[in-house]
């Protein structure tokens, strides 16, 4: 009795510590800004005019902040778009990669698993300049692919890794059985093994997306103007401009963890099984 | 329909040589099985005539057909594995369905053959579900339908039963058997259980290290094993093997002679052997033919010693009763002589136990004397 | 009888599709990263500042020693060094406690494990300016510190004054609180597979032998935990050595330099005082320190790891 109760109590500041700060910045978004100021925990005057600012397609309004807020719809599709492309890149250049890795063994094999996880411990900003000189000079500045290319290059070490550990828990067997059952090596990795490691690549690809989504010093770097800027880069002008209301912030940031915090829910039990086994596996 | 052929066979594995040139000839319709403990080389044999493994040298041939280097797909086998190795994706049907699918049978005819080999297999009412919903005798038939829908040249068996429960396997060892009678294909199975492949085979290859060991008939090789090995691995319990040494009594008469024993041995067992006085030799004799009778007693002389006894019998004295364990139908008695123990089979009524004094007989006709050094058999007619 | 062509993926081809199916990440890596870090070495080696491009030359290690002269870089590097202890220290306390309580079965597990994953869908950016507000003037965490304080001093008699995120204490420490909120989902997942994949006869066996829940903890879990332990302070201290979007949105380095991590200091360096040599010559220092922090750990994986099989 005593140590259900104490479970209980244990996983109700759990909950608390893993949602409160979210709870709070959530509510607020909802709130007038009179009400921040009286510290309030529930809007009681619930609003939507903190949302209503980011969708201001004629540009009229002239509140602090809203010339950031104007901007968010265009900025959203763009991390729409480079979150997208990081993820198939991760998932192509992922799954051969970790197929050759985990099934066919090769000289060299430990040597580019090193070169992968070598790769994966060299921080962000140690490379920021040359990455910014590169893109320069091949004139991607401003452009999606650039930041599309270098989330890739983050992530997919990570990819690699996890996919690698994925494919070894699929039994050779299954292969073989498809070879013999007539299935060339190609035909065999298309009809029997990549549905059956599914699951296993839907994690590695939301875990690539979301990277992406949230990434946020290279983005900076590359770009300068809306047509490539994404959500991270445009919400963090609110750390720049000290005037506008915070409940305006809590609204942007709550339109840019939406997408995210839907694809975590949607794709948790998948996340928390493929990314946890292979990675101490 | 088809005659398989192994030419010189070899697998190294880096360093390893997993097999060591294999030269067999499967004969068409023939039930083959590649016996041995685990890591002799049998799966890897039966991965290369799958094309699964490709040789280091040698040749894999399938009637007039050179197919060392075609690839699985394209040679005319099917394939049962130790973990059955079912689709998950796909549901029962799909799985015996996807080897015909493979191969471009048009969607009607699959399933007419999916539905024959699920009866064959007794399946029928299983071919909506997915192999997560299966009990592993039901896996197991899955993959037997799956792999005989296709009608292959060659059936190979890897293992197939080593994943059930002991009921189970008896039940699905009996199917196989079957299946082989109604099915008109070469089967070649791998197992390291010889008690099935004594019942199963039409021939047995016994394997160790990568080397064939013996090529025979279930009873060549239970009778005339060509080795301690295949002595020692094939028969349950394994075969008692003694060593001593062959010498010449006053008599005349043969025997093999060490610390607590001494057994005779027919002249004609010993004919071909140049000079036989002296050699080092293991005797091998089956549980089954050894007869147990009481012992000396203490009051007894010991005049009954083993110079006694005629040409074609053998006691011991003092040997004595360690474990006694009856299993029902028979009764198995752990004897100790000399330094080493020895299994007898003997009838249930037999009421020696544990400590008891006791004389033994073996059978003439079935002994077995095995080279000292090399283990090879001395009294196989090669 | 049809000839039949020897496949194009067999035997003679052994190493060579590996090779191709690898090729597309290798070469990502290489023109991405490997690339980079090379002509980053090669430019920290130079005096290359954008406020002066016509004086771009060569010499040698002079970045290196100016940087290892300078209290900045060592203020940094104690900045950084203790932000990443506690963080990963921190890290590893809180998501090893969430992943005890979700391998235990309790109705409502499932909505926990759901909510677990919030903090790390939020990036980090976000995360900061949310933490802004939280801890901002009318912040809900702001209240709830003033409160503890104003209790602290009533209980002791002291007088503590508490100035929110305009003392360097808390911006530090909260800058780590928040790094850590974000960071605990990532390590749990970890812990909670590493938890699973416990044998339950192992506990079972505990039991018989009359061993305590705690020492159950402590001799069974624990032990089996080793690995993804490492495996989690390895990705924490990468993390924390390179956390910069957090401080960038929650106090972009301030107050004063009280929240210049290393990550920090290096933008700063290249892209405020447009210093390129310099700041690639701090580059390769954060390289260097990381690197090293992962070779021993994964010195310590092998050692340790392989005993636990």
């Amino acid at each position: 009795m005593w140590r259900r109760a104490s479970l209980y109590i244990y996983a109700l500041v759990a909950v608390i510590y893993l949602t409160l700060p979210f709870a709070w910045v959530a509510a607020v978004s909802f709130m007038p800004e009179r009400e921040v100021t009286q510290q309030h925990w529930w809007p009681e005057e619930p609003t939507i005019g903190n949302y209503s600012l980011y969708f201001d397609v004629e540009g009229q309004s002239a509140d602090v902040g809203a010339a950031i807020a104007r901007q968010f719809p265009r900025a959203i599709v763009n991390s729409l778009i480079i979150g997208s492309a990081v993820m198939l890149l991760n998932l192509t250049c992922g799954s051969l990669a970790a197929y050759a890795l985990s099934r066919l063994p090769f000289r060299g094999n430990l040597l580019l698993l090193l070169f992968f996880l070598g790769s994966r411990s060299v921080p962000g900003v140690a490379i920021m300049i040359p990455m910014y000189l590169l893109m320069r000079s091949y004139g991607l500045l401003d452009t999606h692919l650039s930041v599309i290319l270098s989330h890739t290059t983050f992530t997919l070490p990570f990819t690699i890794w996890i996919l690698k550990g994925y494919f070894q828990t699929v039994p050779l067997d299954l292969e073989r059985a498809a070879r013999v059952d007539g299935c060339t090596p190609l035909g065999a990795l298309l009809r029997v093994f990549l549905p059956v490691t599914t699951p296993g690549l839907v994690a590695v690809g939301i875990f690539a997306f979301i990277a992406s989504w949230g990434e946020f010093l290279f983005a900076l770097l590359f770009t300068t103007t809306i047509a490539s800027r994404p959500v991270t880069v445009l919400a963090s002008d609110f750390a720049q401009e000290l005037q506008v209301p915070f409940t305006v912030i809590a609204a942007g940031g709550v339109l840019v963890i939406l997408l995210p915090l839907v694809l975590s829910f949607l794709f948790q039990r998948l996340i928390i099984q493929g990314i946890g086994g292979s990675v101490t596996g | 329909m088809a005659r398989v052929r192994l030419k010189n066979l070899t697998k190294h594995f880096g360093d390893v040589v997993a097999v060591d040139d294999v030269t067999l000839d499967i004969a068409d319709r023939e039930f083959l099985t590649l016996l041995g403990p685990s890591g002799c080389g049998k799966t890897t044999l039966l991965n290369m005539i799958a094309g699964l493994e490709s040789p280091t040298a040698g040749e894999v041939w399938f009637d007039d057909r050179n197919v060392t280097a075609v690839p699985p797909e394209r040679r005319d086998i099917a394939m049962v594995f130790q973990t059955y190795a079912l689709y998950p994706h796909m549901s029962v049907f799909d799985n015996v369905a996807f080897g015909l699918k493979m191969r471009g049978v048009p969607a009607e005819d699959r399933k007419r053959l999916v539905l024959e080999a699920s009866k064959t297999m007794e399946i029928e009412h299983l071919l909506d579900r997915k192999p997560r919903a299966l009990s592993g005798g039901q896996r197991q038939r899955v993959a037997l339908a799956r792999a005989i829908v296709r009608d292959p040249g060659v059936f190979l068996l890897d293992e197939p039963l080593s994943n059930l429960d002991a009921q189970l396997r008896v039940v699905m060892r009996t199917e196989l058997k079957r299946l082989h009678g109604e099915l008109e294909m070469t089967f070649v199975y791998v197992t390291h259980d010889q008690a099935e492949s004594l019942i199963l085979s039409d021939r047995i290859v016994v394997m160790k290290d990568g080397q064939i060991q013996q090529i025979g008939t279930p009873e060549s090789i239970y009778d005339s094993p060509a080795n301690t090995f295949v002595a020692g691995f094939v028969g349950s319990p394994p075969i008692n093997l003694l060593n001593g040494t062959l010498e010449q009594s006053a008599g005349g008469a043969w025997r093999v002679v060490a610390e607590g024993y001494a057994c005779g041995v027919a002249a004609s067992m010993i004919e071909r052997m140049e000079p036989p006085e002296g050699q080092e030799v293991f005797l091998g004799v089956r549980a089954e033919d050894i007869e147990v009778g009481a012992g000396p007693t203490s009051d007894r002389s010991t005049s009954e010693a083993p110079d006694s006894v005629s040409d074609h019998s053998w006691s011991v004295a003092r040997a004595s009763v360690v474990v006694r364990e009856p299993m029902g139908s028979d009764l198995y008695l752990t004897v100790a002589v000399g330094g080493s123990n020895v299994k007898v089979r003997t009838r249930p009524d037999v009421r020696f136990d544990r400590g008891d004094s006791v004389n033994l007989f073996f059978d003439p006709e079935k002994l077995h004397l095995f080279d000292g050094e090399s283990g090879t058999s001395l009294t196989l007619d090669i | 009888m049809t000839v039949l062509r020897p496949s194009f993926f067999m035997s003679r081809t052994r190493d060579f599709l590996p090779l191709v199916l690898n090729l597309p990440a290798v070469i990502l890596l290489l023109a991405f990263i490997a690339y980079p870090i090379g002509i980053s070495f090669w430019m920290s080696l130079h005096r290359y500042n954008l406020r002066r491009p016509d004086q771009v030359y060569f010499h040698g290690l002079e970045n290196y020693a100016t940087i290892l002269a300078s209290s900045e870089f060592w203020n940094a590097l104690w900045i950084s060094l203790y932000f990443t202890f506690m963080a990963v220290l921190l890290v590893i306390v809180i998501a090893m406690a969430i992943a005890l309580l979700l391998h235990e079965s309790f109705r409502g597990r499932g909505v926990v494990r759901a909510l677990l994953l919030i903090p790390w869908a939020i990036p980090g950016v976000v995360n900061g300016l949310m933490w802004v507000g939280l801890l901002g003037d009318y912040g809900a965490f702001n209240a709830m510190l003033e409160d503890t304080v104003a209790a602290v001093n009533y209980l002791f008699g002291i007088n503590i004054v508490y100035t929110g995120m305009a003392s360097p204490f808390v911006a530090l420490n909260a800058a780590i609180g928040a790094h850590v909120w974000r960071s605990v989902p990532f390590a749990c997942i970890i812990f909670l597979a590493a938890i699973q994949a416990i044998p339950t006869e192992q506990y079972r066996a505990a039991r018989v032998d009359g061993a305590t829940s705690w020492n159950r903890f402590r001799f069974i879990t624990l032990p089996w935990l080793y690995h993804a332990v490492l495996v989690v302070a390895i990705f924490e201290t990468m993390n924390g050595f390179r956390a910069f979007d957090l401080i960038y949105a929650l106090t972009g380095g301030g107050p004063g330099d009280a929240t210049h991590v290393i990550a920090w200091q290096t933008y700063k360096e290249a892209f405020a005082r447009l210093d390129f040599g310099g700041a690639n010559a701090y580059s390769y220092l954060i390289t260097l320190i990381t690197m090293t922090l992962a070779i021993i750990y994964i010195r310590l994986l092998y050692r340790r790891g392989l005993v636990q099989g």
